[in-house]
């Protein structure tokens, strides 16, 4: 008989599809496995080039500290002037030049005839009180107008008349109150 | 179907692609993760310290620049105005001679030291007009600023000129001194009967704290070299030599 009898037996499209996958699954794992162990090698490899460097700038900073200890005399000494021009800048800034506020007042009462001032108070934040006499009604008008003028410099502010006083034949009492307005010491203005 | 008639021989196969899978999954949160975050914190670190070499760099090149001699001098001289301590022998025999040179007759000086001083200053610093917002920065301002100050009464009888005078000295004097509450009463017999707190700071060094090798150096302004010319053109009244005595007293601010 020429027909012969196939003992082996038959494999479906079906499994050699399967066999196929399977391979592909294996090939697809350990590829993946692979990358993620190339991924932490490198990620190791790069912490462990950043720790060189950090290790490298942490000596030079180190070698720099002690150049810069060998001169803390002299970093002391800058400090200390910068911090005292500081301060003394605002110092000189902020206070109020009362020497210029007892001249102004006295030139202005000299300016305007017979005028004798008899209590002077300036406080510390520019507030001024001038006690005087004054011969005449007009000589006063003189001397208050004169105050108000020196408004335009920004030298007297708020010119009030609190007291006014006077007799018949008497030089007449008064009080006045205002802003001294100029600050700082690094100029000064007298009118 | 039951569990003991499945083939689990047909499972075989997947053992190992599931195992792989397995760890992969696990490496991630384990491993790869952690690692990623450990890089991240070394990289800032390093940048950090490499941010820390450059400001040392250039502090070491800013330093290596400045004349030490120079600024000795400059300090000394502004030392005058703003001493490190208080300094009061010459302060009170300055300031009298100044009164004195300007007409005035001395009725007295007396002195409020150190804390008492700063409690007066607050006072000067915090207007009748500020609001209490205001007001407590005025406090906390002098509170920060560490800047004590001497606070003299002085009792003086002379002229209304002879106060423009001495005012005038005062406010262009080396020893910073500043006129706080000014009042002049004329007495028919005795002249203008004057009274003057006057407030004379001094400044400790103050203290530094943290990295103060990295802390960049303050440079001298624009602001701060015109102040220096100012204050140098400004008199020194008090340089004068006080012969020290032994008066058993050890400390004049307590008593014996």
């Amino acid at each position: 008989m020429a027909q012969g009898i196939n003992l082996l037996p038959e494999v479906t499209e079906q499994e050699v599809r399967k066999d196929v996958y399977k391979r592909k699954l294996n090939v697809v794992s350990i590829a993946a496995l692979l990358a993620v162990a190339l991924i932490l090698l490198g990620i190791f490899a790069y912490q462990l080039s950043l720790k060189t460097l950090k290790t490298r700038a942490e000596r030079e900073s180190k070698n720099l500290e002690e150049q810069i200890s060998f001169q803390k005399e002299k970093e002391i000494a800058q400090r200390a002037l910068v911090d005292k021009l500081d301060q003394i800048d605002k110092l000189l800034d902020e206070a109020i030049p009362v020497s210029s506020a007892v001249a102004n007042v006295s030139n202005l009462a000299k300016g305007s005839g017979r005028v004798t001032i008899t209590a002077l108070d300036v406080k510390s934040d520019g507030d001024v009180d001038v006690s005087g006499k004054a011969s005449d009604s007009n000589t006063l008008g003189k001397f208050f107008n004169a105050l108000i003028s020196t408004n335009i410099q920004n030298i007297f502010d708020e010119v009030t008349l609190t007291t006014l006083s006077g007799e018949r034949g008497e030089p007449y009492n008064f009080t006045i109150n205002m802003d001294f307005k100029l600050k700082g010491l690094k100029k000064n203005e007298t009118f | 179907m039951k569990l003991s008639d499945f083939d689990f021989s047909r499972l075989k196969s997947f053992v190992v692609p599931a195992l792989i899978l397995v760890t992969v999954v696990l490496l991630i949160p384990f491993a790869f993760i952690p690692l990623l975050d450990n890089a991240k914190k070394t990289n800032d670190s390093l940048k950090q310290e490499q941010e820390r070499l450059g400001r040392l760099s250039e502090k070491l090149d800013f330093l290596n620049s400045l004349d030490e001699k120079d600024i000795n001098d400059k300090l000394a001289s502004v030392e005058l105005a703003l001493p490190v301590g208080k300094s009061l022998a010459p302060l009170m025999v300055g300031v009298h001679n100044l009164a004195v040179n300007s007409g005035f007759l001395i009725e007295d000086i007396s002195l409020s030291p150190g804390r008492v001083g700063t409690e007066s200053a607050k006072k000067e610093v915090v207007t009748a007009d500020t609001s209490q917002e205001e007001a407590s920065q005025g406090k906390s301002k002098v509170k920060q600023d560490r800047l004590d100050r001497l606070v003299l009464s002085l009792a003086l009888r002379g002229s209304i000129g002879a106060l423009e005078d001495f005012l005038s000295r005062l406010e262009s004097a080396k020893r910073l001194s500043f006129a706080g509450n000014v009042k002049a009463n004329l007495s028919e017999e005795r002249g203008f009967e004057v009274r003057i707190n006057l407030l004379t700071p001094f400044r400790p060094i103050p203290k530094l704290a943290g990295d103060i090798l990295a802390e960049p150096l303050p440079l001298l302004s624009a602001e701060n070299e015109e102040t220096l010319k100012l204050i140098e053109e400004f008199t020194n009244f008090t340089d004068i030599q006080i012969n020290e005595v032994n008066t058993k007293v050890k400390d004049p601010f307590k008593g014996r």
